[in-house]
């Protein structure tokens, strides 16, 4: 059995993962110097999911590739600075299933890669500097919990994720958080 | 030959990290967790052809055709205030082909031996046309950073540069053919077949022999070091579909000024059409073989970002992604696949094909 899915929803960066996760510094740090952000950590990620798996009685046990994208702006209060994020996720793991009557919940887990480019322009009185980071988090670690509700082939599916991935930004030589707290919401088809 | 099981298929994609500046040092690459059972054998040969072009010097024009035709010095790695820059600076024009001769022996029924000896050249190539026009076809352009700046160059050319910190370790343009790199062995021990729940599981130890001879064009080839490296490699099977995760690390002897160690990781999906034949999907990431130097990645030009800046982001981690086919009838096997490279970050390749073919008995 398969399952494509889409999902959207909102992933709360500077809420860490409980147990695997670690508060971020790389932000606060330029919150320091160029007063709080004027926007929140929140990013909403579109979620691209491909899942197979084998059934056995009312459980099933598979595996999942999923993709995720962002890109988010931050701007500071006390002067015209920048922060640019985009982040692309490359997650898989391995996932378990109820399967109901009428729903499927599901655990999973799992590891993959991000890859994210940071671009920033700050600004110290008169003085602009710029800097551009790629960088890639080689391990990072998830896992979630869900359901998922059939109507025949296609279904809803609900996810709450938690994800576990800082790279360093060598600006700053601080971690930022690509991952954190997540909800999503998608629909489903099956085969 | 090969068992089949719950847990086990044709295996991964055995495809290593094909870019320019690797080729000298032992680098892990995936396989099937099952090992050869107790005194079978399996030869095979195969060819690896890998297209990679960097011009760090590509933003700002420093390095075009005209200064490719009269030859590369040092003055063109400047920045563009003709400063030295901190770090790796590249040009990379080339195309490597990786012939290789693989023998491997099951000395128990869960312990497997192989010996590799590769043979490399390097040269311009064809297929810099084809990536161009992939390249169009997708919006991307061919003059800028996606496009690798590719269209500032002339095709099909060979050119190896590598600067750090203002001195060469690499200046190449003469092409070369079939020079035999330094060989490697392996051990690999099924630790567990695995089962309903638990995965297959396996671990891979390689050791890299050194070679001292690097005269001329063997020192584009052999390190002259001992490497060695591991591999731990989990499989799991959910019907038609198996499941690889492997995590490993390189150990290099004689870096070259380089990376002393690699980081290894890869997931592969195999999706068995028959018992003869898979499509298998693989991603593979892997550390960067340029360590972190003491490039400044901020600066405040007016005009936006410097040389070294940007040269700073090529110390990190890079992925591929894979697709491959395998077939295995009777005593032949074969497999064939492509890689891609996702984050263009200037340490990878940019395109590989590959083929493998043997026999075992």
């Amino acid at each position: 059995m398969y399952y494509f899915a889409l999902q959207y929803g909102n992933q709360d960066t500077g809420s860490p993962a409980p147990v695997v996760g670690s508060m971020d510094s790389y932000l606060s740090t330029l919150v320091e110097k160029h007063g709080a952000l004027k926007e929140s950590r929140d990013v909403s990620p579109k979620v691209l999911s491909f899942d197979f798996y084998k059934i056995n009685g009312s459980f099933a046990s598979g595996f999942g590739l999923e993709v995720h994208s962002y890109s988010k702006s931050y701007s500071f209060k006390n002067d015209s600075s920048l922060v640019n994020l985009s982040a692309v996720a490359l997650l898989y793991g391995l996932n378990f299933y109820y399967r109901g009557d009428y729903w499927f919940p599901f655990i999973g887990f799992g590891t993959g890669n991000y890859s994210a480019k940071v671009q920033e322009q700050l600004i110290t009185g008169s003085t602009a500097t710029n800097g551009t980071v790629f960088g890639q988090v080689d391990d990072p670690f998830f896992y979630k919990l869900g359901v998922r509700i059939p109507f025949n082939e296609m279904g809803i599916v609900l996810t709450q994720q938690y994800i576990s991935a800082d790279i360093n930004v060598a600006t700053e030589d601080k971690p930022l958080s690509l991952g954190g707290t997540a909800s999503f919401i998608g629909l489903y088809y099956s085969f | 030959m090969l068992a089949s099981g719950e847990n086990f298929g044709l295996g991964p994609l055995e495809i290593r990290p094909q870019y320019l500046v690797n080729q000298p040092f032992l680098a892990m690459y995936p396989e099937n967790t099952l090992t050869l059972k107790d005194g079978e054998s399996r030869l095979s040969f195969g060819m690896e052809i890998a297209n990679t072009f960097v011009n760090t010097q590509g933003p700002t024009g420093q390095i075009t055709k005209t200064e490719v035709a009269r030859g590369l010095t040092l003055t063109d790695f400047l920045d563009k205030d003709g400063n030295t820059v901190k770090g790796f600076s590249l040009y990379l024009d080339a195309e490597s082909k990786r012939q290789k001769i693989k023998y491997r022996y099951g000395l128990s029924d869960s312990l497997e031996f192989k010996l590799e000896l590769p043979f490399v050249s390097f040269d311009g190539g064809t297929m810099d046309s084809s990536i161009e026009s992939v390249h169009s076809m997708l919006g991307i352009s061919n003059f800028k950073k996606g496009g690798a700046y590719r269209a500032l160059s002339e095709r099909n050319q060979y050119d190896y540069y590598v600067v750090k910190d203002g001195q060469f370790i690499f200046a190449s343009t003469e092409q070369i053919n079939n020079v035999r790199g330094e060989p490697s062995m392996d051990l690999k021990w099924n630790l567990s077949a695995g089962g309903k729940f638990m995965p297959a599981a396996s671990l891979k130890l390689s050791y890299k022999f050194a070679n001292t001879d690097r005269g001329g064009e063997q020192q584009l080839i052999r390190s002259g070091g001992v490497d060695w490296g591991h591999y731990f490699i989990l499989s799991k099977g959910f019907n038609n579909w198996i499941v690889y995760f492997g995590e490993g690390k390189t150990r290099i002897g004689n870096n070259l000024g380089f990376a002393s160690t690699l980081i290894h990781r890869f997931m592969s999906m195999e999706y068995r059409f028959s018992e003869e034949d898979s499509f298998v999907f693989q991603t593979v990431s892997q550390s960067s073989i340029y360590p972190t130097t003491g490039a400044n990645s901020r600066s405040t030009d007016q005009w936006g970002e410097t040389q070294e800046q940007r040269n700073s982001n090529l110390s990190v981690p890079s992925s591929v992604s894979a697709f491959g086919y395998k077939f295995m009838s009777g005593s032949i096997f074969w497999e064939t696949g492509f890689v891609q490279d996702y984050n263009n970050f200037g340490n990878e390749t940019d395109f590989v094909l590959f083929w493998e073919m043997g026999v075992h008995w």
